[in-house]
């Protein structure tokens, strides 16, 4: 900390690295950041704590402008399969990237899992496991299953019966759905499938945010369709609730149907 | 909604209005303990009656009065917030506040009746107290790899029942109690815009390059603890403010 600032009394140790942690202190000089630039700048514009007042943020909003956001790294502790460059896409209340995702067929085979072939919850890390020991649920899953079966969705799992995988406990406030395969089968055979899953699954977590502070209200969701055969992609979804909902045409559009 | 309940709420509403005119900081400390004292009554009054209704299956009524429970529990909280500033608590304040704001968001999350009695606004003006009243703090998290989980509500493993963890059943919230942690993967500090899940898990004392500050009062609690310096390291062994080193 700035000595001066310190002798003149100034109780914020990271004044001068981080002014924007100090608002309102007569003693810190006011922060200077690039106009059209915002601190916050890896939050979707509902999370921002500057709007409406952001430039950056306010910008997106009047004119929708996409810009290549930060890519977070994989769900999980592994990574996607490479060569995943995201591709943006145009979302009217949250943000979709959309990248290669690894064979999951391929993969539930090298791993011993059993082959989904409806609607399944994967692992968060089935692109980077190294074997079956190290697949890892996102917390939320067993919950999802339970709210797919309130549904009358059935899923089919990697897991064999009675086996479990274990779930990533993280402590810090996010609410992540784990990764949701959609066979080419089930576009298939019931098109309107997708729109029921998505569905419930935005009505749960409606209700799990309600009583969660306005900034933290923000979903991660990601979806993995077969593009073709052997070729998968992955369409990720961070932001409210109530999006969640309109990914199910880009799901459709996104995914390759068996004759 | 039946009449035991709708004068159970009318109560509620009476002790409540009461009780948040002593939700300041002027207020006289003997009031505002005073109306704590008067909100546990309130709340074991609620308390009971829930488990009747629970008793007799009527989910509706046993989920209402959940949410009233916990609506008590956030003012109580707030209250015993201000007379720990007061009496120059303020680690215990901040906990007090931290409840509040749990007790907020778990009864709008128990029953719509809290949405009704404007619980939101209540719990958005608790987020915007710990702004203004303390000052920024950072946190630590924790990531682990769980094996296995039971179900607060029936015991059953976690994937065997069919509760859904934060929603309430029959007056008591659905929770997750962890059994078995296979492997703890990190320890990370979180600096806004990330939030932790526990406002409780917060750092509570810095260096200032001298002493060790409590990082709500600023008071000095101790020397700096000295730096293990690894063998063949050219670091020095001098303490730098932690919002320096620790990355982002």
């Amino acid at each position: 900390m700035d000595g001066n600032l310190r002798a003149r009394g100034c109780p914020h140790p990271y004044a001068l690295d981080r002014p924007e942690w100090a608002p309102g202190c007569a003693l810190v000089p006011p922060l200077k950041r690039p106009e059209g630039s915002c601190h916050y700048a890896n939050l979707s514009k509902s999370q921002c704590p500057e709007a409406p007042l952001c430039a950056a943020h306010g910008k997106a909003e009047r004119g929708l402008e996409l810009r290549p956001r930060k890519r977070r790294s994989a769900p999980g502790f592994g990574t996607h399969a490479e060569g995943g460059r995201p591709v943006l896409e145009a979302s009217p209340s949250g943000e979709v990237s959309v990248s290669e995702y690894v064979d999951v067929e391929e993969r539930a085979r090298e791993l011993g899992c059993s082959i989904p072939t409806g609607i399944a919850l994967l692992p968060r890390n089935l692109a980077s496991a190294r074997s079956k020991d190290e697949l890892i649920h996102e917390n939320t899953v067993s919950d999802m299953r339970k709210v797919l079966r309130e549904a009358g969705i059935a899923e089919t799992t990697l897991e064999a019966p009675g086996e479990r995988f274990p779930f990533a406990l993280e402590r810090h406030f996010d609410w992540a759905a784990p990764i949701i395969f959609v066979a080419p089968l089930v576009l298939t055979e019931n098109p309107q499938l997708v729109t029921v899953v998505l569905k419930a699954i935005a009505d749960h977590v409606r209700q799990w945010l309600r009583g969660v502070p306005r900034s933290l209200r923000s979903v991660k969701l990601s979806v993995v369709v077969q593009e073709k055969p052997g070729r998968y992609k992955m369409i990720e979804y961070e932001g409210p609730a109530d999006g969640i909902n309109d990914l199910a045409d880009l799901v459709r559009s996104a995914q390759w149907r068996t004759k | 909604m039946e009449d035991e309940v709708e004068l159970a709420l009318q109560d509620f509403r009476e002790r409540t209005r009461e009780a948040q005119g002593y939700c300041f900081t002027s207020i006289g400390r003997e009031f505002q303990a005073a109306a704590v004292q008067d909100l546990r009554e309130l709340k074991a009054r609620l308390g009971e009656l829930k488990r009747r209704r629970a008793g007799v299956g009527n989910e509706d009524a046993a989920n209402t009065l959940l949410s009233l429970e916990y609506l008590v529990e956030a003012i109580v909280g707030e209250l015993q917030m201000w007379t720990a500033l007061k009496d120059d608590r303020a680690r215990q304040a901040w906990d007090h506040l931290v409840g509040a704001q749990v007790a907020a968001g778990t009864a709008i999350r128990a029953h719509t009746v809290a949405l009704s009695l404007n619980a939101e606004a209540y719990a958005e003006k608790l987020e915007l107290l710990q702004r203004m009243v303390f000052p920024f703090q950072a946190f630590m998290s924790v990531a682990v790899v769980v094996e296995s989980a039971e179900c607060s509500i029936c015991g059953a493993e976690d994937d065997q029942c069919e509760h859904v963890k934060g929603r309430p059943y029959m007056g008591e919230m659905c929770g997750r109690r962890i059994t078995k942690i296979r492997e703890m993967r990190e320890v990370s500090l979180i600096l806004p815009p990330e939030e932790p899940a526990d406002r409780r898990c917060r750092i509570t004392s810095i260096s200032d390059g001298d002493v060790m500050r409590d990082k709500l009062t600023w008071r000095a609690v101790g020397p700096v603890p000295e730096r293990e310096v690894p063998e063949g390291s050219a670091a020095t062994g001098s303490a730098s403010p932690p919002g320096r080193d620790n990355g982002e």
